[in-house]
């Protein structure tokens, strides 16, 4: 997968926060810094039921189980 | 079991520890999260300094209570480090242990800053550091080291008003400015030559390695994974607030970027530039499931306190 700009990485990410809102699983959704250019990161509490895509309009999406985040 | 089973059951057992167990005191118990393996899920964690710390019958009753899905280890004595006490000698620096007087926990001294308005030298913490959360009034007494480390405590610092709330619409920070108390020595260099840092800060993707100075691990380096995270952190009681632009942060080590008591160091990235503080981590994630570190990007928080970093 092609890392994609700051710009395409930015849309995409606004695309994900909409496909996933209301989810109970999500945690977070961002910009991930990947080498050579960017992606969408989105964070799960747990593992979703059915698998998010590997892109999202060519730009690579990356998902990692955090569990909640919590103050420090 | 699920993080949320584990969660819950953590908080049961050490509710009970913490009254007593058949008239026995365990206070040395720690009791956490074992995040999840290859060969097992979530488990309640059980950290005891010693055998003696940890007898059968406490060793039964989690057993029980878990149905045998808890990591129970001997660890030793566990102790912070990074927690420089004040004394006639030697100044308060950036990294060093904090709270608010009300808060029965530790964060860390982020870095020093005069704030614009009329030159006010004082230093830069988490809210939930040196404001309580919100409940932190104007004035209030902010102390080194923090109730909860060991050494000769001192006044260092009073809560400035009008720091950003964290209730409140789309909030991006968690940060607070208190006043430096008269007279107390401090210094605004770095506590590491190697790892200097300068006055100028830059955004989240200008450079991915970074270090910090916190109150429980000292320094620690790790690399940017991602930014403009629109995160939900967990609060006291359990509160959740939606943090947007945050600054995640993935370690370099086979240990943690940042644990609990490192809230409010600043992120630096290796050639120096201030780019974050430290506000949050998280269960799971991140190079070998340490979990991942959390960060307010560090111009929204110059900007909403009107300070001027000092290095």
């Amino acid at each position: 997968m092609i890392p994609a700009t700051i710009e395409e990485a930015l849309s995409a990410k606004a695309k994900v926060a909409e496909m996933l809102k209301g989810s109970p699983e999500l945690v977070a959704t961002g910009i991930a810094v990947l080498d050579g250019g960017f992606g969408v990161k989105v964070n799960l509490r747990k593992r979703m039921a059915s698998p998010l895509p590997a892109d999202i309009d060519g730009v690579p999406l990356v998902v990692e189980v955090t569990g909640n985040l919590s103050i420090h | 079991m699920d993080l949320e089973s584990a969660t819950n059951l953590k908080r049961e057992l050490q509710s009970i520890f913490a009254i007593r167990v058949r008239g026995v005191t365990y206070g040395k118990l720690a009791f956490g999260v074992a995040a999840p393996t290859a060969a097992a899920d979530y488990r309640v964690a059980v950290r005891a300094p010693s055998e003696e710390d940890f007898p059968d019958e406490a060793r039964r009753l989690v057993e029980q209570m878990t149905a045998g899905e808890a990591d129970v280890r001997v660890v030793g004595s566990v102790r912070a480090i990074g927690a420089p006490a004040l004394s006639a000698n030697r100044c308060v620096s950036v990294g060093a242990s904090i709270a608010h007087y009300l808060c029965n926990s530790a964060g860390t001294l982020g870095f020093f800053a005069r704030r614009e308005s009329d030159g006010a030298i004082g230093f830069v913490s988490c809210n939930h550091v040196i404001a309580a959360e919100d409940r932190g009034q104007d004035g209030d007494e902010i102390l080194h080291p923090a109730p909860m480390d060991h050494g000769d405590r001192s006044v260092i610092g009073h809560l400035v008003k009008g720091y950003p709330l964290l209730d409140r619409t789309d909030p991006v920070v968690d940060c607070a400015f208190a006043r430096l108390v008269s007279g107390t020595p401090y210094d605004v260099s770095s506590p590491d030559p190697e790892y200097a840092i300068v006055a100028t800060d830059v955004p989240p993707f200008a450079e991915r390695e970074v270090f910090k100075f916190g109150r429980t691990t000292g320094l620690t380096t790790g690399h940017i994974t991602a930014f403009d995270l629109d995160t939900e952190i967990v609060y006291s009681h359990n509160k959740t607030i939606c943090l947007r632009q945050q600054i995640e942060i993935d370690s370099t080590a086979a240990s943690s970027f940042a644990v609990g008591g490192d809230s409010g160091s600043l992120v630096v990235t290796r050639l120096g530039h201030p780019v974050g503080l430290v506000c949050a981590a998280s269960a799971a994630g991140g190079y070998k499931n340490h979990g991942l570190a959390y960060a307010n990007p560090i111009r929204p928080v110059l900007d909403a306190l009107g300070v001027t970093l000092l290095v």
